[in-house]
């Protein structure tokens, strides 16, 4: 296709248009102006149907969702993370999406990684497919946020059940079934290992692809600190005792 | 029957006494969920016994393995003090979702197509596909 991305569009280039007609990739953002147009615009030059989550910012989000999305949603108040995906879903779906791709707005995710996503739902081996750092790569991960996501994987394989390599990634394929069945309740941070219960209670094939992140000092900034994990791992826990 | 009590026990006891009534009539016309009502109200009645025969919490806590009464009520006070604390928390969680989904509610309502094209957008052309 262009050249500009020689070496990746291959993939790209591989996935048919149909499938990349048929395919939403939401987009969660909150205060994420300076990133965020850079990274529609990325996504857009495959994908059209990109929805934009504004999750009540209080920066420039919207008028920059506004001026390269294809659909903006916008959160009046403040929800969450989770609560952001969900929306973006259930829009998608109301909007006849039959792949439904989540995406980080901060840039950290790569376009390129979402044909190896959609691969295994398109041939029909699962229904679910999460993006792994630890099968695929993390550029320039520090060895504090290291062992932060490991530790995730960890509580994720005594909490959850199920072991995975990389718990806490936001690039993730759904199929139109799969987004029916995960609904999820985690309005915050604990969305993600929710989502690993729902695929265990719904008992959706789903696989890890490996893909990779390129961390930032901006994406950094944007992720979890050891102390935003346990206020997390919280969440999740209160939310499992009581819902 | 009034002669007997001193007044610690008619003032405060007199408040209790109030506290289960309004939770009472509460729970009756609806104002409190039931078992909120049911909860509360059996902890004003322990509460009313308790101030009206200062003795039975002493006996209350020989029977439990604990000291003095005073320590008695002193741990189911901390107790109820959570119990309060947790149905609160609940609360706030269930009003938090019901933001939620309305916030969500709206967002989808009122979903904008975006104005611009993003840059070098190729694959955009005509492909509404289930809009």
């Amino acid at each position: 296709m262009k050249q500009v991305d020689a070496i990746e569009e291959n993939s790209l280039g591989a996935l048919p248009t149909e499938v990349k007609a048929r395919t939403f990739v939401v987009i969660p953002a909150y205060n994420e102006g300076p990133a965020l147009a850079e990274v529609v615009a990325e996504v857009r030059r495959h994908f059209d149907h990109v929805v934009v989550v504004d999750d009540g910012s209080r920066d420039n989000t919207h008028a920059v969702a506004l001026d390269c999305a294809r659909y903006v949603l916008k959160h009046l108040i403040n929800r969450g993370q989770g609560a952001a995906i969900q929306t973006g879903i259930e829009f998608a779906l109301i909007r006849g999406a039959d792949f439904v791709v989540t995406f980080d707005a901060d840039g950290q995710h790569r376009v390129e990684d979402i044909p190896a996503l959609l691969a295994p739902i398109l041939n029909g081996d699962v229904d679910i497919a999460l993006g792994s750092r630890f099968l695929g790569s993390a550029t320039d991960l520090p060895a504090t946020r290291r062992l932060v996501l490991k530790a995730g994987v960890w509580f994720t394989r005594i909490f959850n059940g199920v072991r995975l390599t990389d718990a806490h990634n936001g690039l993730r394929a759904f199929s139109r079934k799969a987004a029916q069945r995960i609904h999820i309740r985690q309005d915050r941070m604990a969305h993600a290992s929710e989502i690993i219960d729902l695929i265990r209670e719904t008992e959706l094939p789903f696989v890890e692809v490996p893909v990779t992140i390129r961390y930032t000092e901006y994406s950094l900034a944007k992720g979890q600190s050891a102390r935003g994990a346990l206020r997390i791992a919280f969440h999740y826990l209160v939310g499992k005792m009581v819902d | 029957m009034l002669n007997g009590l001193n007044t610690f026990q008619i003032v405060v006891g007199g408040v209790v006494a109030a506290f289960v009534l309004l939770l009472v009539l509460g729970s009756i016309r609806n104002l409190i969920s039931k078992r909120d009502g049911v909860i509360w109200s059996l902890v004003g009645l322990a509460t009313l016994i308790a101030i009206l025969q200062p003795g039975i919490t002493t006996k209350a806590a020989s029977a439990l393995g604990i000291g003095r009464g005073a320590d008695l009520v002193f741990y189911v006070a901390i107790l109820l003090m959570f119990l309060g604390f947790w149905m609160t928390y609940m609360r706030l969680r269930h009003l938090r979702k019901e933001m939620t989904s309305l916030v969500r509610h709206i967002a989808i309502l009122q979903a904008e197509e975006g104005v611009g094209k993003g840059k070098n957008v190729e694959t955009s052309k005509s492909q509404n596909v289930g809009t």
